[in-house]
């Protein structure tokens, strides 16, 4: 009797535990977290050893994001990184700083490369290591604008300092960043 | 009604928002990606429904029936919540592996085109299933049905038939202290515009009575098919000549060969039975049936 009352016991648990995993999984399957990369292309050059320029991005632009934007509950940053696209003379080298404001004018980011070659990011993008201040005013400005309903744009600027390489100067570059959007399906 | 239906099908087969949790990942990824990131739920789909096939090898002689719930727990291994992208452009590098089907996060690699991303997995260490099966014995020769009506799924319809056919052995040898028999099984799960799932199976099983209580042990080998119907929507921009392109893709389980140890318990007309099976994907399987 004792070992029938233990197998029903077990069997009653196990039960429990498929059913337990089974809601579990449900909620697995109505929640999808949703990767939303995006580029911001900027063009720069001249004759001055410095270059420079920004561009604005809004999330809504995006085909991805377009595509949940009713679901998604919450949304951070993954990753980030700057990349060549054009870039002469081709002895070029200098210093590079990349900065990400909010709407508002925050700066979120900005990070310096010094002694730069420009030809290294072509194939291999130069990917940043956010650090926790970083993600963290990127996360709160993202959850903010998307609680207020509004647009998530934001203004990625660069600034090539030419050390080396003569003039008339060109910088095509783009800023990839990575978010992912925790969506309710 | 829709969340009491869709958690009834979950329960039963693993599959209740699947169509759209499958189509929005699988729209990333081209064939060979695919391949790579949902050959764990092929596995998976063919360990559920070979899975549950028998807890007793001895065959009534005259006439028996038994009908019956098999529920199963599928682990999925550590190696099978990952791979690496075989399918990137040229200038991009798989510098981590990103998530199968049941992996946890997507992973996204940076290359001359910008970020490339990979859908995230269900982060799942098991998956349930369940379906309902039925027998009916007659001079040591047994039929297994598997069986759901047509159940609709968004705007997708689910069937599910199987059957299988048993024969006692040990009945031709006299004296013997352990019932043998052999089974032959097949399922069909079809969710359209999604996946059809076809599975076989052969197995030799024994059994010894103890009582009220029944140990049981097999072997079998088994086989899975899956052709996963999905639309190829793009995100990363890599393929836009193939973009809303609606592609196939075939797929066979891991699932080969398993060992059965198990053991029932015999009450009156009810039975309940647990075993686990070693295989590419382990599996415990339950069951609780009246009988005969």
């Amino acid at each position: 009797m004792k070992i029938i009352n233990k197998l029903l016991l077990f069997v009653a648990l196990t039960a429990s535990v498929i059913l337990l995993s089974s809601c579990n999984l449900a909620d697995s399957l109505t929640t999808l977290p949703v990767n939303i990369p995006i580029s911001v292309n900027f063009s720069t050059g001249g004759n001055n050893s410095t270059v420079a320029g920004s561009s604005e991005f809004c999330l809504e632009n995006n085909e991805t994001f377009q595509k949940y934007q009713d679901k998604i509950k919450k949304i951070k940053i993954v990753k980030i990184a700057i990349r060549t696209v054009s870039y002469s003379p081709q002895d070029m080298k200098g210093d590079l700083n990349v900065s990400v404001k909010d709407d508002q004018g925050n700066v979120l980011f900005s990070e310096s490369l010094t002694d730069i070659n420009p030809g290294d990011y072509i194939n291999t993008p130069f990917e940043f290591t956010l650090s926790a201040s970083e993600i963290e005013a990127f996360d709160n400005y993202l959850q903010s604008v998307l609680d207020a309903n509004r647009s998530i744009c934001f203004t990625g600027s660069l600034n090539l300092q030419i050390t080396n390489g003569n003039a008339p100067y060109v910088f095509n570059g783009a800023l990839d960043v990575v978010f992912e959007a925790e969506t309710e399906l | 009604m829709k969340k009491h239906l869709s958690w009834l099908i979950i329960t039963l087969l693993f599959a209740s928002q699947v169509n759209a949790q499958l189509e929005d990942r699988f729209g990333y990824l081209l064939e060979k990606d695919l391949s790579a990131y949902a050959q764990p739920l092929a596995t998976s789909l063919g360990v559920a429904f070979n899975s549950g096939g028998y807890h007793d090898a001895s065959v009534s002689k005259l006439f028996g029936f038994s009908i019956g719930v098999k529920g199963m727990f599928i682990f999925i291994p550590d190696n099978q919540k990952t791979f690496t992208p075989q399918g990137l452009p040229a200038g991009y590098n798989a510098t981590e592996e990103t998530a199968t089907i049941y992996g946890n996060k997507g992973a996204a690699y940076s290359g001359p085109l910008g970020y490339l991303t990979y859908p995230p997995g269900l982060d799942r260490s098991w998956v349930p299933a369940a379906f309902p099966q039925a027998t009916v014995s007659v001079l040591g020769t047994e039929l297994l049905v598997r069986y759901l009506p047509t159940i609709k799924v968004g705007d997708e319809e689910l069937d599910l038939f199987g059957f299988g056919i048993k024969h006692s052995v040990s009945q031709y040898i006299p004296l013997l202290p352990v019932d043998i028999a052999v089974q032959f099984l097949y399922n069909k799960l079809t969710i359209t515009n999604l996946l059809d799932v076809k599975n076989t199976a052969f197995n030799i099983h024994a059994s010894k009575s103890l009582g009220v209580l029944l140990v049981y042990g097999g072997l079998q080998y088994e086989s899975t098919s899956v052709d996963f119907t999905y639309k190829f929507t793009d995100p990363n921009g890599i393929s836009p000549g193939q973009k809303n392109q609606e592609i196939t893709l075939s797929l066979n389980g891991e699932n080969s060969f398993r060992v059965t140890v198990g053991a029932a318990l015999k009450l009156a007309f009810f039975v309940l039975n647990a075993d686990y099976s070693v295989g590419s994907q382990g599996v415990f399987t339950t069951g609780f049936s009246f009988e005969f």
